[in-house]
């Protein structure tokens, strides 16, 4: 029963992930690979504020989103004037860059090491998350949460906005937008929702390490945008459901445990490839690559 | 260049767009990197074991396998250099780079051109790696970093001409010993996409290459 629990809040911080990075790539059409510094960031700030300052949860919410914020102004504002292509390459440079200061500042980070003995989080003051029937309902609390937010998003002048630049950016300048302002706000947006799941999945593994945030978290989570599907708000569920189900489900078939991970991989780099070619708007999008 | 026909090729027929294609690329790449870790096992392997002959010069200290790296490659770059200025071949691909649409009207086969160049860029690939596995082994994961060394050095000379690769390569290897040298090695990586990040700021064109800032 602890096993389907479990993968429920995996499925619940994953939904929080792709609805966030979905708000970026899928609406906004600013293709990141560095979403996974920005959830790296919420969750090894998170844990330091739970560990040295035992702060409860609503002030840590707070401080992450600002801390997230300020990091993601510190790499939008440079480099969401060039050309799309550019941007990703700066965003994966964003990213190994965190992964790399992460990993090597050793008195600070413990890198490798990792934090281990995270504590749960408090709310109000004398109600403590216990044990795992805890996580799911933190979990889903604030998966329902994010998720209302970023259906209000979507669906709202903001969402409109976003539409009109993916689809037609000239048109939009000539209009009279400040077409930089809406990028930079979608880049902090999606910034804050990652630190929120960092957040959860920081408290609710109790240890962290440098190697979840790397580039490859980043493409994970970018293919499960992509396989679920962008422009709506049931894309980005259904792809943070596939991604994670599917290798419990293999898991059953019985691959031989030496190309396990492997095999896992070659599955997601197929459903990627056949994505594209054959449905770009991935299983319930309403947009697709063009 | 079973890969370009079957998986690119399709893609640009459809008129997918650049992103299309690069979220292709990435998961062909993953396949192939776990195919290899499947078959050939996770770990690093290496060609020989014997402690390689040096050569003392002075202060420096370089093994033979270093001195056959620097040979090839002068070689491989100078012929490449001479080959795309001066054969017809070379004449047929800057043309492609300049304008592809026009090139096509002239009667050029694009498809076979893309297919041939992909063919070529394999080659050269592989010779690097060996040349580099030669020196210090390798594992199926060591792609990866080296794909985005060559992409900091290819923004940082600029995409435009192949002489600019080229410059932006040796800038970049450079600069990276001399910051090593200066810091820890292990904030190798973390200079080079400083570097990058930096350039992208400053002159997102690299040294030599076209316009590319946009608002």
């Amino acid at each position: 029963m602890d096993y389907f629990l479990h993968i429920f809040i995996m499925v619940n911080i994953y939904i929080i992930l792709c609805v966030s990075t979905h708000l970026l790539v899928g609406m906004g059409n600013l293709i990141s690979m560095g979403q996974a510094a920005f959830y790296g960031i919420g969750a090894y700030f998170s844990s330091f504020l739970l560990i040295s300052c035992h702060f409860s949860f609503v002030p840590i919410l707070i401080i992450i989103s600002c801390i997230n914020a300020l990091f993601s102004l510190f790499i939008s504002l440079p480099s969401l004037r060039l050309k799309g292509d550019y941007f990703v390459l700066a965003s994966m440079g964003f990213q190994l860059i965190t992964f790399t200061v992460l990993y090597n500042w050793i008195s600070v980070t413990k890198g490798p090491y990792g934090i281990s003995g995270i504590p749960s989080p408090i709310i109000w003051g004398s109600v403590k998350v216990e044990g795992i029937v805890g996580f799911v309902v933190l979990s889903s609390i604030i998966m329902i949460l994010v998720t209302y937010l970023q259906y209000q998003l979507i669906y709202s002048p903001f969402g409109r906005i976003l539409k009109a630049l993916r689809e037609d950016e000239i048109t939009l300048i000539s209009l009279g937008r400040n077409i930089l302002y809406f990028k930079v706000f979608t880049f902090m947006l999606s910034a804050v929702f990652m630190a929120w799941g960092g957040f959860i999945y920081a408290s609710y593994i109790t240890y962290i390490d440098p190697s979840s945030f790397d580039l490859r978290e980043s493409i994970f989570i970018l293919a499960a945008v992509l396989i679920g599907g962008t422009g709506n708000i049931k894309g980005p569920i259904l792809g943070a459901v596939f991604v994670i189900v599917l290798p419990e489900i293999l898991r059953f078939i019985g691959l031989p445990d030496s190309i396990a991970a492997s095999g896992r991989q070659i599955i997601y780099g197929m459903a990627l490839i056949i994505f594209m070619r054959f449905r770009p708007k991935g299983i319930a999008g309403v947009f697709s690559f063009e | 260049m079973g890969i370009e026909h079957f998986v690119y090729q399709p893609l640009v027929k459809k008129g997918g767009a650049l992103n299309s294609i690069l979220i292709s690329s990435i998961g062909v790449m993953i396949i192939l990197i776990n195919l290899i870790a499947i078959i050939f096992g996770n770990e690093t392997q290496v060609i020989s074991n014997e402690i390689s002959n040096i050569l003392h010069w002075y202060n420096t200290i370089i093994t033979y396998n270093q001195i056959i790296q620097l040979i090839v490659s002068l070689i491989i770059i100078s012929t490449f250099m001479i080959v795309l200025k001066y054969s017809s071949f070379g004449l047929a691909i800057r043309a492609l780079r300049d304008d592809a649409i026009l090139t096509d009207v002239f009667g050029y086969n694009i498809k076979r051109f893309r297919l041939a160049l992909f063919a070529i860029s394999g080659i050269l690939v592989s010779i690097s790696s060996n040349l580099v596995s030669i020196d210090v082994g390798f594992d199926p994961y060591i792609g990866m970093p080296m794909l985005l060394n060559t992409i900091v050095a290819l923004t940082i000379g600029g995409i435009g001409t192949f002489n600019a690769a080229i410059l932006g390569g040796y800038l970049l290897g450079l600069t990276q010993s001399i910051a090593v040298y200066f810091f820890d090695t292990k904030w190798e990586n973390a200079i080079t996409f400083i570097i990058l990040l930096f350039i992208l700021i400053i002159r997102p064109q690299g040294i030599s290459g076209e316009k590319q800032r946009n608002i």
